[in-house]
């Protein structure tokens, strides 16, 4: 029966068929690339979180306070360096314990005995922090005499329920709490792999998938039209629900943003699988034919990174250059479409590959 | 005596890498046969790892030898 938890029950076997199957890129597998990728997610999580703590302090002039730029590319490197990271070592941290030997597990369990060390101790001193600053700044405030400790009472409602209110507004200091929140979360998800990256990286071993050969191009695209699929109908069901409704207010807003966040996830993923497509196509032994159709798809991904990259020129100079941010949608589109036509490309080598075999 | 904390006595000096090259066995053989990941060979190999009892009488019955031949304390207790 097609019930939820056999549902789950598929999804997590499929998930463990691709990890299998898959192996780990070679590119990822190198000891200096995971030392670099560990390294990579600590500088920038401590930059983006030095830009923030700069951003708020008064003393500093507007001209040194004005580090959005630097915040932007730093959480851009985050997220990159923890995708990165979580591919290289899911294998460690993905497979249930019967396909690991003993030391990955060992080296597993502390990792993530070690993450959950920092966290909690990371936590715990900002919830003390936000708690003190909540009971003793109207404390501070008010004045000693009759009355004093009612009024006190007045003042930390008041305090706490300002604080609550500018915790869903996009605007005011507690804004950075929700920064703030956001490194923590971050931290509980990439320490762990930077620590089992920075262990795991003493000797490069390529891991291998099941099948190293092109069989699963196929699927990799099929996978691919069917992110796609779902980013198109999510946002239509976004957009056309937020003019039947007018519901912009509310939360609604946060639709929007687990659309946008899925529909760049699926930009990345894309681009993340057609570089290493293309590097497991360098073989010399292919035929003829499917080189030529390799080059195709070379020259359609070297045009989408430029896109890709003029967007973020865009989005970066803007202010600077007086641009219009318009053209950064252009280039958006263009860059589907290229990556549209690449994963067609993928599925022609498969079904090129699948001939070569037969014959 | 209570527990101790672990010293340096307790690290073990190890000849896998002597009997298996004796043996003629690549890295990937050896693990293929006790059933591990061909790193975990090379850890032990270098001392950065020491294996669990099973893992170590199943290293010893690949490479032909007694475990107490294959790993031995540092230092004497």
């Amino acid at each position: 029966m097609n019930t939820m938890p056999n549902q789950l029950k598929q999804f997590r076997e499929d998930r463990l068929s691709r990890i299998l199957d898959e192996g780990t890129p070679q590119l990822l597998d190198q000891p200096l690339i995971k030392r670099s990728l560990a390294v990579v997610a600590v500088a920038s999580s401590w930059i983006t979180f030095a830009t923030l703590l700069i951003a708020t302090n008064p003393q500093v002039s507007d001209d040194f306070r004005s580090l959005t730029r630097l915040r932007i590319i730093a959480s851009a490197a985050m997220a990159v360096s923890f995708l990165l990271l979580r591919v290289s070592m899911r294998r460690v941290t993905s497979l249930p314990d019967e396909f690991l030997d003993e030391r990955e597990l060992a080296n597993r369990d502390w990792a993530f005995r070690t993450g959950y060390m920092v966290i909690r101790r990371v936590g715990l001193a900002l919830t003390l922090l936000l708690i003190g600053f909540l009971v003793f700044s109207p404390f501070i405030q008010v004045p000693r005499g009759p009355n004093s400790d009612l009024l006190w009472l007045f003042h930390f409602n008041n305090s706490l329920l300002g604080y609550v209110t500018q915790l869903v507004s996009t605007t005011g200091p507690v804004m950075y709490f929700a920064w703030v929140a956001f490194l923590l979360t971050y931290v509980a998800y990439s320490f762990p792999l930077v620590l089992l990256a920075w262990r795991e990286a003493r000797e490069g071993v390529v891991i291998k998938g099941r099948h190293p050969d092109q069989s699963n191009l196929h699927k990799l695209a099929t996978r691919y039209f069917r992110k796609l699929w779902r980013v198109v109908i999510f946002g239509a069901l976004t957009i056309a629900s937020m003019y039947s409704f007018s519901v912009f207010q509310y939360g609604y807003i946060w639709v929007i943003f687990a659309w946008v966040t899925y529909g760049v996830y699926v930009y990345f993923w894309a681009i993340y699988k057609l570089g290493s497509t293309l590097i497991a196509l360098q073989n010399p032994a292919l035929g003829a034919n499917i080189r030529l159709v390799r080059q195709s798809l070379l020259r359609a991904f070297t045009t989408s990174a430029i896109t890709g990259a003029l967007i973020v020129f865009v989005f970066a100079f803007a202010n600077q250059l007086n641009l219009n941010i318009l053209p950064a949608f252009f280039f958006g589109f263009a860059s589907v479409i290229l990556h549209i036509y690449c994963f067609a490309l993928v599925r022609r080598i498969a079904y090129m590959t699948a001939s070569e075999q037969r014959n | 005596m209570g527990r101790q904390p672990k010293q340096d006595k307790d690290q073990l000096i190890n000849h896998v890498e002597s009997f298996r090259t004796k043996l003629g066995l690549s890295r990937q053989q050896l693990a293929d046969t006790v059933g591990v990941h061909l790193q975990t060979i090379g850890y032990i190999e270098r001392g950065e790892y020491a294996p669990t009892l099973a893992l170590a009488l199943r290293l010893a019955k690949a490479l032909n030898c007694s475990t107490e031949e294959l790993f031995q304390p540092k230092a004497e207790y």
